[in-house]
């Protein structure tokens, strides 16, 4: 269940990509409100994820299903010796016959999902996220000293995900009907849960007025608490003002249905639509450390994070090497004080600059790496791990402060975070070219257009 | 002539020329994300980057303005051309000098003489010094 703390604000929400994470979550637990697994990692990895939430995770969790994973071709389900993942192999065997009889053989098609075969998955895929962590906890021992409605308020999920196919821009229609239908089958199977749905598309659908409307009006009607929104590898930072007011008139259509509205993969611009700056017509965002703003559907999972530089102005990842000649020719490492005031005071850089900028190379030290590429033989810096931990300690510090901004009782409204971001225009413009910071007139447009 | 001539054969006919000046030189040497093609050190420790293109000096251009970070001077090298006049102009705004390498005559001439970067970090320049010292070390220009 959703604890009541957190019942009417809006959420944020960190993605745990691998156990190697786990102490960042922890470290950080008291700036987010709820932890996002991925099925595979909980179905590979169970007592690692459980150990999580049993000892550690102080927080609330969501498993996303990711049963669109079966309907795609094999190919994107295998491992480099071409074998099945194991994690998904694994998953795949808690989804119910249809699931585990074609995983990395034949992709599941709408065909496929007579009546029958929509309610045994349906069955299967809340059982997974009911239980599995349940059930591991207590094989671990781990529940014994706990009452019975303490075991489900630790781990449980707090809201169950219904199952959920990919709908392309040739697809859609295909597939549009077959979700509901999953959302009506979960609907009838809570015992009290919140359900939400995943909605996960193509960014060519998007770009389909009557497809938009269409998808935003079923999921807007349909029997669900909120949902989950995926946009295939939208990023923010790439995608075009139009985009975004597409992206902002689906978010839009689905919240006023009085649905929670929760985007899965999101960065700044999403964070700034939790508050009156974008009408506060997103209820959630997620995202994983440092990676994860934006992801594609297929490969399903996986994903290695590099090292890059948060920098705060720009809302964005920098490499290394980028930060300090911009900050350099900027005057910004000229002494501590014009560090903090201009690129970052959060409490992981006031740490590491203690007073001295020549520290900032903590978060850049690297060692050299060659390999021949298209014949040449190429040179790169490879973060160390110490810098890798800085990096990621100041990303989340960041999105602390990001969220905290725009969740506030003065969180700013659409014209002031607009001038802000025009401000930040103007500011960089002369040194990183229009190109390179339009994105954010892009995000300015959108939540305060220019009359 | 260029067109029987790489980048390779470029940097190692004005390396020949540096070194016959008292430069020391070491190739591909890493700075921060990048490597530049060629770093020449003076006796009086000046640090300088050299770039080397055979054609698209904006390119050039480019890379050599990331070097700046952490050198005394930069400059790019091309084989002999007709130097256009907007390219000698955005040299002379980013202060990165121009050398021009005459492969029949086996001629290094400064065009352009660089000036010292206005904006050079010392991280920057720690992390080039370490790149070089362990060159020099390993032995290995």
């Amino acid at each position: 269940m959703i604890p009541d703390e957190i019942t009417t604000r809006p959420w944020h929400l960190v993605r745990y990509g691998t156990p190697a994470e786990a102490q960042y979550l922890c470290d950080y637990a008291a700036s987010f409100d709820a932890t996002v697994f991925n099925a595979n990692m909980v179905a590979h990895a169970p007592r690692a994820v459980a150990l999580f939430v049993g000892e550690r995770g102080v927080k609330p969790f969501l498993i996303d299903p990711l049963t669109h994973a079966f309907q795609h071709d094999p190919a994107v389900l295998m491992n480099k010796d071409g074998n099945l993942k194991k994690s998904i192999r694994k998953l795949a065997d808690q989804y119910g016959s249809l699931v585990s009889d074609r995983a990395g053989i034949t992709p599941i098609n709408p065909k496929d999902l007579s009546q029958a075969a929509i309610e045994e998955m349906c069955d299967a895929v809340m059982l997974f996220q009911r239980e599995t962590i349940v059930k591991r906890l207590e094989e671990e021992g781990l529940t014994d000293y706990l009452e019975f409605a303490e075991v489900g308020a630790i781990a449980r999920p707090m809201v169950l995900v219904a199952p959920y196919f990919f709908m392309g821009a040739q697809t859609w229609r295909e597939w549009l009907g077959l979700n509901i239908s999953f959302a009506d089958c979960a609907a009838d199977r809570t015992d009290g849960e919140p359900l939400y749905l995943e909605l996960v598309i193509d960014q060519a659908v998007l770009a389909d007025d009557a497809a938009t409307t269409t998808i935003a009006s079923a999921y807007a009607g349909a029997s669900a608490d909120g949902v989950l929104v995926w946009i295939d590898s939208f990023s923010e930072h790439d995608v075009s003002p139009a985009a975004l007011l597409r992206f902002m008139s689906l978010v839009r259509t689905i919240h006023s249905s009085g649905k929670r509205v929760v985007n899965l993969h999101g960065g700044y611009f999403s964070v700034s639509l939790l508050g009156p700056a974008g009408g506060s017509i997103l209820g959630g965002v997620c995202h994983g450390m440092e990676y994860g703003e934006d992801r594609a559907v297929v490969p399903v999972g996986g994903g290695i994070p590099m090292a890059r530089y948060y920098y705060p102005d720009l809302h964005r990842r920098l490499r290394y090497a980028d930060v300090l000649r911009l900050a350099t020719r900027r005057g910004y490492l000229a002494d501590s004080r014009a560090f903090h005031e201009h690129v970052c005071d959060c409490p992981v850089c006031r740490s590491v600059i203690d007073g001295d900028t020549n520290r900032f190379a903590q978060f850049g030290e690297g060692r050299e790496v060659s390999f021949q590429r298209k014949g040449q033989l190429v040179t790169l810096n490879y973060p160390v791990t110490a810098s890798k931990d800085l990096c990621l300690r100041h990303y989340l510090e960041r999105k602390r402060i990001e969220f905290a901004r725009h969740i506030s009782i003065d969180a700013p409204d659409a014209d002031s975070e607009a001038n802000v971001l025009r401000a930040v225009v103007d500011k960089y413009t002369e040194d990183l070219g229009l190109e390179t910071v339009a994105y954010l007139l892009g995000w300015a447009e959108a939540i305060a257009p220019r009359q | 002539m260029r067109g029987s001539m790489t980048e390779n054969d470029l940097a190692n006919a004005v390396e020949k020329h540096l070194l016959c000046e008292g430069w020391t030189v070491f190739r591909e040497v890493p700075l921060l994300a990048r490597c530049v093609d060629m770093i020449a050190l003076s006796g009086a420790d000046e640090i300088m980057a050299i770039e080397f293109k055979l054609d698209n000096w904006r390119r050039a251009i480019a890379q050599a303005r990331d070097h700046t970070i952490a050198c005394d001077s930069v400059v790019i090298c091309m084989p002999t051309r007709r130097n256009s006049d907007a390219m000698l102009r955005a040299l002379d705004e980013e202060g990165i000098g121009l050398f021009s390498y005459c492969q029949e005559d086996d001629a290094l001439d400064r065009i352009l003489m660089p000036r010292s970067p206005a904006h050079t970090s010392p991280i920057a320049r720690k992390w080039l010094e370490n790149a070089i010292e362990a060159r020099a070390e390993g032995g290995d220009r």
